[in-house]
């Protein structure tokens, strides 16, 4: 029993562990809730909802920790959610929009947005606010549907596009890369600790 | 006697005559000359903004300050004896495209020397240009002469200036603003690859060739500036 919690235990830590790595990181994430004002954002998950509900969603950088003064990024769209148009931040240029999918095919699309003033990226940064509707082409029990931040033109990369995100710095305009994250629709069943199915599973032995 | 007190005033005559003669050599003609006189520097890209806060000259060039001299651009100014021209301004040099496709916000203001012309006559031009437009090169112009024209070969400065104003609203060359007109021709070349390059609107290097969102970045840092 002790060398049950003690592993349990450990993948805990590893667990931890990795989830503070990947919070070091710098990303972009789409969050399905949030307060411009006073920029705060969250839940990067959320249920499918019934076909015409509008919905905006958040496009946020995390971690960045440099000033910021531009980026570019694409968004995987699942079918169950269609945006309908974006609003960047004020003092922006606005080069394209965040989906990824063009009449090139997929991963041919991108947003590149550029400030007129370096922004403050120590904390979380507003990039891209999208305004869309919930299709109903959502199938839950076939699993979540993923919502992907990727880079621009992602499917070209090294010809014009990048695989992640990027960012550009101020003051030197040296392009920093980072992640893009997944959001999910139809979450399913959402795990509340790190932890292995064995390490549940020897709890009960 | 009265020889005696000849000679001795024909001895100081002399005596102020050779301290004149000895200062001969710095005497010149003030006349700049454009072919005796020179301008150098390292080659590289300039960025300017008609709000004159683009880079300083010294920022540039595959050498820059503060462990280098960056792109400044030394000069020597000589008359037609090729005597140094010591004192000139400042203000008395400034820059100009060698193609003429700069708008210079304040005329001769646009960017002046660091300091006027020393003993030797030299001096050096490291600030940035307050403009507009895109050029291949720069000429230094002093006094309104135009250093290495006339019957010498002309001497275009190997520094590429780019600013993000190089239309105006009706689509001609630049008129001092980084207005949307700006925004779309930018937009033209953004990305290269794949889309052609367009050597006008690479602002950053690190290297030079492509066109992406870094150069996206300070297009847009310097967008709605003007002279």
């Amino acid at each position: 029993m002790k060398k049950a919690l003690a592993g349990v235990l450990v993948a805990s830590l590893v667990g931890l562990m990795a989830v503070a790595a990947t919070a070091q990181v710098p990303n972009i994430q789409v969050y399905f809730n949030g307060n411009v004002a006073f920029n705060s954002f969250s839940d990067t998950q959320a249920d499918c909802q019934s076909p015409g509900t509008n919905q905006d969603v958040y496009v946020v950088m995390n971690n960045w920790n440099m000033f910021i003064q531009a980026v570019e990024f694409s968004i995987d769209y699942p079918a169950a959610f269609f945006p309908l148009g974006e609003n960047a931040p004020a003092n922006t240029l606005v080069i394209g929009n965040s989906n990824s999918m063009t009449i090139d095919g997929p991963g041919t699309g991108g947003v590149a947005i550029a400030w007129n003033l370096p922004q403050n990226g120590f904390n979380q940064l507003l990039a891209l606010t999208v305004h869309g509707v919930w299709t109903g082409s959502c199938d839950c029990g076939a699993g979540p549907a993923p919502v992907v931040v990727k880079g621009y033109n992602y499917s070209n990369p090294g010809n014009g596009g990048n695989l992640q995100p990027v960012a550009v710095r101020w003051p030197d305009f040296a392009e920093i890369g980072g992640i893009g994250l997944t959001s999910l629709i139809c979450p399913g069943i959402v795990a509340t600790e790190q932890t292995t199915w064995g390490g549940v599973k020897a709890l009960y032995r | 006697m009265l020889k005696g007190k000849f000679a001795v005033l024909s001895l100081v005559a002399a005596a102020l005559l050779c301290w004149q003669v000895a200062g001969v050599e710095t005497v010149n003609s003030g006349i700049v000359d454009p072919c005796l006189s020179t301008a150098s520097s390292d080659a590289g890209v300039h960025f300017i903004c008609p709000q004159g806060d683009g880079d300083a000259l010294t920022t540039g060039g595959s050498n820059p300050a503060p462990g280098g001299p960056g792109l400044t651009i030394f000069v020597t100014v000589k008359d037609n004896t090729n005597a140094a021209v010591p004192g000139i301004p400042a203000a008395d040099f400034w820059l100009i495209g060698c193609n003429d496709l700069l708008l210079l916000c304040g005329g001769s203001g646009s960017i002046n020397a660091t300091a006027a012309t020393d003993l030797n006559g030299n001096t050096t031009i490291a600030g940035d240009i307050s403009g507009s437009g895109c050029d291949t090169g720069v000429r230094v112009v002093c006094q309104g002469i135009v250093l290495g024209n006339g019957p010498c070969a002309p001497i275009c400065l190997a520094i590429e200036v780019r600013s993000p104003d190089q239309k105006n609203t009706l689509g001609g060359p630049a008129e001092g603003l980084v207005s949307g007109s700006d925004f779309a021709f930018f937009g033209t070349s953004f990305q290269s690859p794949p889309k052609p390059y367009f050597a006008c609107h690479d602002f950053v290097g690190g290297p030079y060739g492509t066109i992406t969102v870094a150069d996206f970045a300070k297009f847009g840092a310097h967008f709605n500036h003007s002279c």
